[in-house]
């Protein structure tokens, strides 16, 4: 099955383009989101119809299941690669998680309920306290659902395996060449993420999970939502960033709260003979990355790699370059930029 | 105005150019290098695996095609079956150690700086769709990790 | 229970930087197969870039861009290195586009420069509006780009993307397309105020 919609009309596109502010600023919190108001939200909401009752109902009950089990989790960042085996618990808005003995965080603690998270680190007895993510990763899909209508990108679905026996149904995003985008496996009934792989431009896989366990009658209890460990000390995204910025020997320049990115981590990275200090904020379900460091860049080489969706703004600060880099046009990035402090 | 008309016909006729108009043409070429920044950002779309691996299977035959030292192809053909299987032996052995990284990773210099950094954001974007977590600035720190002498006592799994 | 077998860890096709490209090129010259296969990880997107928008079929572009690599492992031996590797697998690329238009005894649809009024169109590009946030690619702007071209004569299209897309020299394309460094440059600017008037039409809403 395959659903995508010849090339748009250019006479829409007109229209789309006399409004280019309205563009990456719609940001519906819901995963659904005002599915009629605008284009974009029709898009998503043409595409959804044709589409089985199982991706539906994973955009319909995002957020309001309840369910325990087991996933594998495998992702690649900074060159390294991790594996987790995640034990998680999740009732509506609220989730435990604890990583297994084998996995890379073992023995971390992720509770997040509602909009408050807290993560508990054993080894240096710290407890993380910030924002809970809310829809972004289903936001992603609802993206690329919209990018299917104007054939940027194809959207098919398909019988799938059954997976810790339970029927499934593939939803595969795949670029205009068949190179696949992402690929979610959905449990029919309750429209649950069973499987999920997300593919590089390059087709290589940089992040996966799937459930080994699923249990969707568990006993879940408000005690499962509270992390309380004696003695750790309680750190905030602000104390990350400065220890990090410390870290990469950089004084640090970012975005405000004004701006209404959510700042979630900061990390020191060497690329190359480069500190970098980089930084990951949540903006209308989009995710941004804001790369600070020493030295020029090469914009011609960089704005080569702006692929679809993703664009970059770059900008002098404080003696340090500054490369901000997300899922919007150019100008909100600009905006955006102002907003550095 | 006239001038110019005279020269976008000689253009359009590509019909030789004086030397003053060859330095207009140059000047109007500059003028119109935001034009060509249009064209230097579209997308280059990568063939798909299917497309490689057809390629890949005729060029097989092609590299074969004039090499015909068999003694020494298939001593070479040992060597990489050997190898092969010992890499084999080595990723699966690999996949099954966890990676604990510290907090300051060095990115290999494998691309360059422009690549890198968006690579970095593209992995980290999967790495928060998939991983539920997104402190991962604090995944682990330069100290020993974790050994699992506090194990939780909670009986969550027990819901499993 | 299902098992989960992990897959992570493919490798990411690299750009290549010049000392790289030279020890390609000499294992590529002995017909090494896995040098090769480098050759086409850094190119291949390129190459069907170009030869996509120079033919009208996309299964056809696929197929023209394979034959272009098979010509190259074929012919390695016989690159001199007297231009990039680039410019050289361009210039495969595009006479192969030139056979196929001709074995199909059809011309690539051209929309003729002449055709526009010079009035209307007047070549201008002291223009502030353009500025590089203004030209910084969008979805839609994408989609007329793409449409300008397919409207653009061939050899004002050429030109154009060799020049503006691979950044070819003015000297390299004057010997692929085998016309002189002037004619290349006056294609150049003629493709670009075909461009620009296209664009200028998507941005006053009147193209259909």
């Amino acid at each position: 099955m395959e659903y995508q919609r010849p090339r748009i009309a250019l006479g829409l596109l007109m229209a789309v383009a006399l409004a280019p502010m309205a563009m990456g600023q719609h940001g519906p919190r819901g995963p659904q989101g005002p599915a009629g108001a605008g284009p974009k939200g029709r898009a998503f909401q043409e595409v959804l119809d044709r589409l089985p009752a199982p991706v539906k109902l994973m955009f319909a009950r995002f957020g309001k299941q309840r369910y325990s089990g087991q996933r594998v989790v495998e992702f690649r960042l900074d060159g390294e690669r991790y594996k987790n085996i995640e034990n998680l618990i999740v009732d509506g808005l609220r989730s435990r998680i604890e990583f297994a003995a084998g996995s890379s965080w073992y023995g971390q603690v992720i509770v997040d309920n509602r909009n408050r998270r807290t993560h508990f680190f054993p080894d240096r007895n710290e407890i993380f306290v910030g924002v809970s993510p809310r829809d972004e990763s289903i936001m992603r899909l609802r993206q690329f659902l919209q990018s299917s209508a104007n054939g940027r990108l194809k959207v098919t679905t398909d019988n799938g395996p059954d997976i810790v026996g339970r029927k499934t149904t593939l939803l595969q995003v795949a670029d205009p060449n068949g190179n696949p985008v992402q690929r979610v496996w959905i449990e029919n009934t309750t429209g649950i993420q069973l499987k999920r792989e997300i593919f590089d431009r390059a087709g290589s896989k940089i992040g996966a999970f799937e459930f080994t366990r699923l249990n969707l009658d568990p006993k879940i209890s408000d005690e499962d939502f509270v992390i309380n460990r004696r003695g750790a000390k309680v750190v905030d995204s602000q104390d990350r960033l400065r220890a990090a910025a410390r870290e990469a020997g950089i004084t640090p320049i970012a975005l405000t709260q004004d701006s209404g990115a959510l700042l979630q981590n900061s990390r020191a990275v060497k690329i190359g003979d480069r500190n970098v200090l980089t930084q990951t904020y949540i903006l209308e379900g989009r995710r941004l990355t804001l790369f600070q460091f020493k030295g020029n860049i090469d914009m011609k080489r960089l704005a080569r790699q702006e692929k679809g969706l993703i664009k970059t703004y770059r900008w002098e600060q404080g003696g340090y370059s500054l490369v901000l880099v997300g899922e919007m046009m150019p100008d909100r990035l600009a905006q955006l930029a102002k907003f550095a402090k | 105005m006239k001038e110019e008309q005279n020269l976008i016909t000689k253009l359009k006729g590509e019909m030789a150019l004086s030397a003053e108009e060859s330095t207009e043409l140059d000047a109007l070429l500059d003028s119109s290098s935001s034009i060509g920044n249009v064209i230097r950002d579209l997308p280059h779309e990568e063939p798909n695996l299917v497309w490689r691996s057809q390629l890949n299977e005729k060029l097989s035959v092609l590299a074969e095609k004039p090499k015909r030292r068999i003694g020494l192809w298939k001593w070479a053909s040992g060597v990489v079956v050997v190898g092969a299987a010992s890499l084999a032996v080595w990723s699966v052995v690999n996949t099954r150690t966890p990676v604990i990284a510290t907090t300051n990773t060095t990115i290999a210099d494998s691309t360059n700086f422009e690549d890198q950094l968006m690579q970095s954001h593209v992995e980290s974007a999967a790495a928060m769709d998939v991983s539920s977590a997104y402190a991962l600035d604090v995944v682990s720190s330069k100290e020993t990790s974790y050994t699992g002498e506090e194990e939780w006592s909670t009986s969550d799994l027990e819901s499993l | 229970m299902s098992q989960y077998l992990g897959v992570m860890g493919l490798q990411i096709p690299k750009r290549l930087d010049s000392e790289t490209e030279q020890a390609l090129i000499h294992q590529c010259r002995k017909r090494n197969f896995d040098a090769f296969g480098k050759v086409v990880d850094a190119y291949q997107a390129r190459v069907l870039g170009f030869v996509k928008r120079m033919v009208r079929n996309p299964e056809e572009a696929l197929d023209v861009t394979q034959e272009v690599f098979i010509k190259a492992f074929t012919a390695f031996e016989r690159f001199d290195g007297r231009c990039s590797l680039k410019t050289w697998l361009f210039r495969i690329a595009y006479n192969l586009c030139v056979d196929r238009s001709r074995k199909a005894e059809r011309s690539l649809t051209e929309v003729s420069i002449e055709a526009s009024d010079p009035e209307s169109d007047p070549l201008e590009f002291a223009d502030e509006r353009w500025s590089p946030i203004e030209m910084l690619m969008t979805d839609e702007l994408q989609l007329v780009v793409e449409e300008a071209l397919r409207t653009m004569s061939p050899k004002l299209k050429t030109v154009l993307l060799l020049h503006d897309a691979e950044e070819l020299a003015y000297e390299e394309i004057a010997s692929t397309v085998g016309v002189p460094v002037g004619t290349v440059k006056s294609r150049l600017f003629l493709a670009r105020a075909h461009m620009k008037a296209h664009i200028e039409e998507y941005r006053r809403g009147e193209v259909q």
